[in-house]
């Protein structure tokens, strides 16, 4: 499947889609001088007129998620008046942090003390709806958790409403967000330390089928086997048991490639922020290769006719591809 | 035109282990919503639920077994066994809520103020709660599996995904619908918010005072036309036409005209080629609440008038939320090749506001087509259309 990619909003541990801009026209990156807090501010731009008791009404999941799709579409310079657009959400973990507090409210107080916004917080459909709410969007939508599928298989039902013209552009985000309940212990074991997430982010695409679209158009697949690089630059995604950090680091090596989970933290959904990357460095011809013994990221200039690849397990133990066609 | 063909049905819900015995105790009105079993809480009132209970040892993993039950009977219905499944590419595309993480509540309270603690077990089941991926597992499948939560309508939506992955060539066959399972924090969470009746829910009445929660996993096999002529398969019946709209207007109220809901009915029936005159009867979201029945109601009397037969299957196996779109389309083509529909229990007692009138008792029906429609969280409406296959 082919998606064109007209806008774009990152919320995320490494800035936003200007700041990624920025970060490329440096000769180089160290990833330790970004922020380290596990948690993003929230700050929803007045240019949307969304109101301020809905936001207050939200928890930091539906926050994050409207945050992120106000950059993509501010990004987009698109006016969403009088096109039908449909909305899709995707998460790992869901509202987490709404499910831990209705937890609290049961332990703490008592079963007839259960808040019903904490309650309602916590239905994992909570950022979608919210969104047709500040934006008074009326289309489609649908909530994707499909664990490391999440990614893929939000843009597969977002290509599939566009072929069939139920809708004109989709708002397509993908994100987790980050609870302390994950600093509570000490993992047993570095194997289960990968599985903890260290940050939170959430990545917004506006998908249509503009021949002409900002980003260009992405082209995904699912593969059995890691692909042969031949001329592509690559940006892996690093998450979970699948494969150690070590031999991500190797084929890094390997591949000149760029691993950036200490650009963004990691969290289950992060491939959405590496696809999102990979976008960026399509349309500005840079690309920030890990160096493993020093920890920096160093850029370069991408060669015409140069791919760029987002590889990201899957589920099934393989993989999926997400190729940047090069904008003319 | 017909986008995906059914040929299997599977289910089990508070009505029935299965499907015979669910429709069987929808035709004779049987219904029996008591106090939970399963799970303990203090209140000072009970509330009823369809519960399915027998599974007790199960508990951690109770979306799954239904799913599981539900698939197992869809499958020995279409005439797959393993191996044809492992040949063709097979999708799986469930609906659910409380699957993932809200039957942790144990681990939670056990492990929460524990400095010690590793939390990465939490960390692990959540991503690993995608029970599409466990049946893909299980069943070792080859084609996508998705896991939807878009709350109420979660089954609806993945049957109308399975379809249009299906016509999109996708997947060959696909086994889709929904399961969920009522675990502390979705029973309390229902009451704090009000909706629930503490007496046996009577949608669309006058009397009718919030839902019953329900739980259990509404399953069917969907193939391609291609698929069906291969193996020679006897088509059950066809996913005509599905649309899914927001309102766009409150968080959990809807809105008040239905729009949403009106889009939804006419985008699906558009897709399938039909006008509102051919649909036989409506399988309604029909929870018992007061403010969604009307709503719903209304704009039903709006498309089809007032007079068009419906029933409200929740009122046998209450609203089982991820999985009630998935239980009411397997029950809706069951009805199709039935030719009847039961009746909405104190269905004399009309409320003029819903404009629709409930009938008491099975009713017959003549017709090739039929609507299912969900209402969810967040203002979604989604709808599918039915064919019955001769």
């Amino acid at each position: 499947m082919k998606l064109s990619v007209v806008g774009l909003g990152i919320i995320s541990k490494a800035g936003s889609v200007s700041a990624i801009e920025s970060m490329l026209g440096c000769p180089e990156v160290d990833p330790t001088v970004l922020a380290s807090d596990h948690t993003l501010a929230i700050d929803i731009p007045n240019e949307f007129q969304i109101s301020p008791s809905l936001v207050r009404r939200m928890s930091h999941f539906a926050q994050i998620s409207l945050l992120s799709a106000c950059h993509a579409i501010r990004d987009s310079g698109m006016d969403l008046q009088g096109k039908r657009v449909g909305i899709i959400q995707g998460s790992v973990y869901g509202p987490i942090i709404s499910g831990i507090q209705a937890f609290d409210d049961l332990i703490d107080f008592g079963d007839n003390q259960l808040s019903p916004t904490n309650f309602s917080g916590s239905v994992f459909n909570t950022s979608s709806t919210y969104l047709t709410l500040a934006f008074g969007i009326q289309g489609c939508t649908l909530s994707h958790t499909s664990g490391l599928d999440t990614l893929y298989n939000s843009l597969q039902s977002a290509a599939l409403w566009l072929e069939n013209g139920i809708v004109d552009y989709v708002i397509a985000g993908i994100g987790d967000e980050y609870t302390p309940y994950f600093d509570h212990g000490t993992p047993s074991s570095d194997q289960h330390a990968g599985l903890l997430p260290s940050c939170e982010g959430w990545t917004t695409f506006i998908l249509g089928k503009d021949d002409d679209a900002k980003y260009g158009k992405v082209d995904c697949k699912y593969l059995r086997d890691w692909p042969d690089l031949k001329n592509e630059k690559v940006i892996v995604a690093v998450w979970n048991e699948r494969m150690s950090r070590e031999d991500f680091l190797h084929l890094a090596v390997e591949n000149q490639a760029c691993l950036p989970v200490y650009l963004r933290g990691a969290y289950p959904s992060a491939a959405a922020f590496d696809l999102a990357l990979a976008l960026i460095c399509g349309k500005s011809r840079r690309f920030p290769i890990y160096h493993p013994s020093t920890g920096i990221y160093q850029n370069q200039d991408t060669v015409s006719g140069e791919q760029i690849t987002c590889l990201s397990p899957s589920e099934n133990k393989g993989f999926y591809q997400f190729q940047v066609e090069e904008i003319a | 035109m017909s986008q995906s063909f059914i040929t299997g049905l599977g289910c089990i819900s508070g009505a029935g282990r299965n499907l015979q015995e669910t429709v069987q105790s929808l035709y004779s009105g049987k219904r029996d919503p008591k106090p939970p079993v399963r799970i303990a809480y203090q209140l000072n009132k009970d509330y009823p639920i369809f519960e399915v209970t027998g599974f007790e040892e199960r508990a951690n993993d109770l979306s799954f077994v239904f799913a599981k039950t539900a698939i197992d009977e869809a499958l020995i219905q279409a005439g797959l066994d393993n191996d044809y499944l492992q040949k063709s590419k097979v999708g799986i595309f469930l609906g659910t809520t409380a699957g993932c993480f809200f039957n942790r509540e144990d681990y939670y309270r056990q492990h929460r103020d524990r400095a010690d603690d590793d939390p990465s077990y939490i960390a692990q089941v959540l991503l690993n709660g995608s029970v599409a991926h466990q049946i893909k597992e299980e069943l070792s499948l080859n084609g996508p599996a998705m896991t939807l939560s878009n709350a109420c309508a979660s089954g609806t939506d993945a049957v109308g995904l399975a379809s249009a992955m299906i016509e999109r060539g996708e997947c060959d066959i696909a086994l889709a619908g929904g399961c969920d399972e009522i675990v502390r924090m979705v029973y309390l969470g229902f009451i704090s918010l009000m909706n629930t009746s503490d007496e046996p829910c009577v949608p669309f009445t006058k009397s009718r005072k919030g839902l019953n929660l329900g739980e259990g996993a509404g399953i069917c096999v969907l193939e391609s036309p291609s698929s069906v002529k291969r193996r020679g398969a006897k088509p059950l019946g066809s996913i005509e036409g599905y649309a899914t709209f927001s309102d766009a207007y409150h968080i959990t109220a809807p809105e008040p005209s239905g729009r949403g809901l009106k889009k939804a009915f006419n985008f699906a029936l558009k897709q399938a080629g039909l006008q509102p005159g051919d649909i036989a009867f409506i399988n309604t979201h029909g929870t018992g609440t007061t403010e969604n029945d009307k709503v719903e109601g209304r704009v039903i009397a709006e498309i089809f008038g007032e007079h068009i037969p419906f029933t409200a299957t929740k009122a046998y196996t209450g609203h089982a939320l991820g999985a009630a779109g998935g239980l009411e389309v397997v029950l809706s083509a069951q009805f199709l090749i039935d030719q009847k529909i039961p009746g909405v229990p104190y269905g004399e007692d009309f409320d003029p506001d819903c404009r629709i009138r409930p009938q008491q008792g099975v009713k017959e029906i003549s017709g090739k087509y039929a609507c299912s429609s969900s209402l969810a969280f967040g203002g979604v409406n989604s709808v599918l259309v039915l064919g019955r296959t001769p």
